[in-house]
């Protein structure tokens, strides 16, 4: 999570994610979101009830924007439509926090089964294979890279650009042995070149106000 | 042990018709060798090129047979140079005049073949330092001095006289030129070889400005030129280059690499220390050049032209786009005397195989750019093909435009719960029963928008989504940067694509550089069922993708059974809509545009 999330913030956004991980049975299964209330008010009524009333009544406004903003850029959870499902790597860490809440994912010494699996998505990429002639990259290849589309929303955009990163970086520190050494210095170079030369166009995704204009990126 | 004592060696006059064969009949050819001489002589005497007058006089008598050719320059020869340079066969050091300077000429025979083999009679009168020589050949082919011509006293206007030369009708240039040096050499043929019939002194001259040995030497000197019955004034000879095409006109200039390898594994070198520079340069004529015989490459050496080659004389097979090119390929390692490669008349390179493995590295790069030729002209082909679907393409999206509102209001519901295709109205959201009101920064929320069940009652009129607004890259504008052209899509692009900016304004692209598409339209042609089948897919691809947006709005969530129901009743619809509206459209072999 961001370091620059406030440590109540970043607890509360824990529980979120701990309580969709109970509803989901520990899965990426969807849930309603009033569902994901009643169960983190049930889980910590002080925290996620209304005020003045917090063992009568949940506040569902306390789980709104976690939810539809820092959750989702964070890459944690996705969804729409008030239905939210935590991703792969919301689930690792809803796991990390229910088994041990102390560990770090530094400890592990090998990937996390999503972050494995991401790097492997990512070796198969046509970026990585078409990385010989790096002019040849296009927009597109950075979405398929990351995972998203043009139309993809700015929040789960930038929760993918995150969760993708993490995964690459995590991939360069672990050196998992399940995993060449050269797969991973592979993905990592198309990653540096596709961030580098779709800087602009991340940035903009990413922030999801300005217009680009006539910029073209074809 | 004896050994040999060298003799000088003697060979008769046979030979020279042997080797002659090479310069027999063909003028263009020996007149150029006779400019390259003139230029020559001016070279030795550091006259700069723009200054090198050189006179062609073609004299078309009737009966034809009685023509003469003359060749003049302002330089002249000495009694010793005619003797000790001249008169020498095969004696390289002949173009040189003593001197060390780089020549056109090479072996030293070309222009005398062409005096002894191409006409009856010849000879050269040549005036400097006062004295007149006349030295030709004779009907039986034997050469030597004119009676009484020999470094004789004259003055020079008894020389002009003598070698028929009339000032007044020469252009200024040559009269400044004579001021200057006080000499000249005219070289005469008289009753040319294989001029009759319909051969005519103005086809010479066409085939001389072309030809590879004379094309430079034209090009960069005042060489002037009279021909014909009446002969009348001097004009100055052009060398036009070709006109470039304007999508191909920069220089296509690639290093030769310093050694080619040939396909049984023997080297090459055709760059070293001592020859560091070696290039070919290609550039592309806006026209054929193929019945001008000017497609061609020539070899340059370190001053002239030593080989020249149209591109099908390249040996193996030149794609057809071969005919806009022409160009050099500078090689001045080509002259190195270890390997000398230059032949006698330097029309082409000594056979053999380090001349073919570098022929066949020519004939590579000028595949190459032959083949961009012929990809930018499928370009332009499909592009002017485009353009007729255009029409196709605004029939399809007015279809669309209609059908599509239908469509959606069917599959999600009236447009008053905010399909919004078309205009379709839209609810606030959220205030109806369904929670939640959202809270904080909107723009955390705006997927949430509207999602309420209920939403879309609201009071507020919102304009509603538009429809998609299809069109097709390499042809149509950019709508949101209309003064930039069309929109180019790569190949690897998806055959429906949106930039960013392009979503929110509802853009796809067509995509006709995919492969698919371009082979459609080279095959097919854009008036093809095939092609408006292919459009049609596309378009159906478009509505399927907003309707997946939408049913994920809508749904909330997505799995498989939900899509691949929604498709079957997406394509349901659509197919039965463009059965009943596109029938002509899609099934019309002549359907006009």
């Amino acid at each position: 999570m961001s370091a620059a999330t406030s440590t109540r913030g970043r607890e509360r956004q824990e529980k979120i994610i701990q309580a969709i991980f109970e509803i989901s049975g520990g899965t990426t299964r969807i849930c309603a979101y009033e569902d994901i209330v009643m169960q983190a008010w049930k889980m910590w009524p002080e925290e996620f009830g209304l005020r003045g009333y917090v063992h009568e009544h949940p506040d569902s406004s306390d789980l709104h924007k976690p939810l539809y903003g820092p959750l989702k850029r964070e890459g944690l959870v996705y969804g729409s439509s008030k239905k939210f499902g935590l991703t792969e790597r919301g689930l690792a860490a809803a796991e990390r926090l229910h088994n041990d809440p102390e560990a770090a994912p530094a400890d592990r010494g090998r990937l996390e089964r999503a972050e494995k699996a991401e790097i492997l998505r990512l070796a198969d990429r046509p970026a990585v294979r078409i990385m010989p002639n790096p002019e040849e990259l296009l927009d597109t290849d950075l979405y398929d890279f990351y995972g998203v589309t043009v139309r993809t929303e700015p929040p789960q955009f930038a929760g993918r650009i995150r969760t993708v990163d993490a995964a690459v970086d995590a991939a360069v520190q672990v050196k998992d042995p399940a995993i060449e050494l050269e797969k991973v210095a592979m993905v990592v170079a198309t990653r540096d070149v596709l961030k580098a030369k779709f800087a602009d166009l991340i940035s903009e995704r990413c922030a999801g106000k300005k217009r680009i204009g006539a910029k073209r990126y074809a | 042990m004896p050994e040999i004592q060298p003799q000088a060696n003697v060979f008769t006059d046979e030979f020279l018709d042997v080797v002659g064969q090479e310069f027999r009949f063909d003028h263009p050819k020996g007149l150029a060798e006779w400019i390259k001489n003139c230029a020559d002589a001016y070279n030795c005497d550091d006259i700069p090129t723009s200054k090198q007058v050189i006179l062609i006089d073609l004299y078309e008598a009737v009966p034809k047979r009685d023509s003469t050719f003359s060749v003049t320059d302002f330089v002249g020869m000495t009694y010793a140079e005619i003797v000790d340079a001249f008169k020498r066969w095969g004696d390289p050091r002949a173009a040189k005049h003593g001197t060390n300077k780089q020549t056109l000429g090479g072996h030293g025979n070309g222009g005398k073949f062409y005096m002894r083999q191409s006409f009856k009679t010849s000879h050269f009168v040549t005036y400097k330092n006062g004295k007149l020589n006349v030295f030709g050949f004779n009907k039986e082919r034997q050469y030597g001095f004119l009676e009484n011509y020999k470094d004789k006293e004259i003055s020079l206007a008894e020389a002009l006289e003598h070698a028929g030369i009339d000032l007044d009708s020469t252009p200024a240039e040559a009269r400044k030129r004579l001021g200057v040096s006080g000499g000249f050499t005219v070289v005469v043929g008289e009753k040319p070889e294989q001029f009759s019939g319909r051969a005519t002194t103005r086809n010479i001259i066409e085939k001389l400005v072309v030809h590879p040995q004379a094309r430079r030497v034209i090009a960069h000197r005042p060489v002037f030129v009279r021909i014909g019955k009446n002969r009348g004034d001097y004009r100055l000879l052009e060398v036009s280059d070709p006109e470039t095409r304007p999508d191909f006109s920069d220089i296509y200039e690639i290093e030769l690499p310093k050694k080619l390898i040939t396909l049984s594994g023997d080297e090459y070198c055709f760059r070293d220390d001592k020859h560091p520079d070696a290039h070919l340069a290609l550039q592309v004529a806006k026209d054929t050049l193929r019945s001008k015989g000017a497609d061609r490459i020539d070899i340059v050496g370190a001053v002239g032209i030593i080989g020249s080659y149209a591109v099908h004389e390249l040996g193996g097979n030149v794609p057809a786009a071969a005919e806009f090119i022409y160009g050099e390929c500078y090689c001045p390692k080509l002259e190195d005397p270890a390997e000398d490669l230059v032949k006698n008349d330097r029309e082409r390179l000594v056979d053999g195989e380090k001349s073919r493995v570098l022929l066949d590295w020519i004939r590579g790069q000028v595949a190459l750019l032959a083949d961009q030729i012929a990809e930018a002209d499928a370009k332009q082909r499909r592009q002017q093909d485009l353009s007729q679907s255009s029409a196709f393409n605004e029939f399809l999206n007015q279809w669309k435009n209609r059908f599509m509102p239908t469509l959606m209001s069917t599959l999600f519901g009236g447009p008053g719960e905010g399909s919004g295709f078309g205009g379709g109205g839209e609810g606030s959201g959220g205030s109806g029963e369904n929670e939640p009101t959202p809270v904080g920064d909107k723009n955390d929320s705006d997927t949430d928008r509207g999602s309420g069940e209920e939403g879309g009652g609201g009071d507020q009129e919102r304009s509603g989504r538009r429809a998609p607004r299809v069109l097709l890259s390499s042809q149509d504008a950019d709508p949101l940067d209309p003064l930039s052209g069309p929109v180019d899509c790569s190949p690897r692009h998806p055959a429906v694509y949106q930039r960013h900016q392009d979503v929110k304004e509802g853009i796809y692209w067509i995509n006709t550089s995919r492969p698919l598409a371009q082979r459609i339209l080279d095959d097919y042609g854009s008036h093809s069922t095939r092609w408006r089948d292919y459009m049609f897919q596309r378009y159906v691809e478009i509505i399927l993708k907003e309707s997946i947006r939408e049913l994920e709005r809508k749904q909330g969530t997505l799995n498989a059974d939900l899509i691949e129901t929604h498709i079957d009743e997406l394509y349901t619809r659509i197919h039965d809509q463009a059965e009943e509206d596109l029938a002509g459209f899609l099934f019309d072999e002549k359907l006009a545009t």
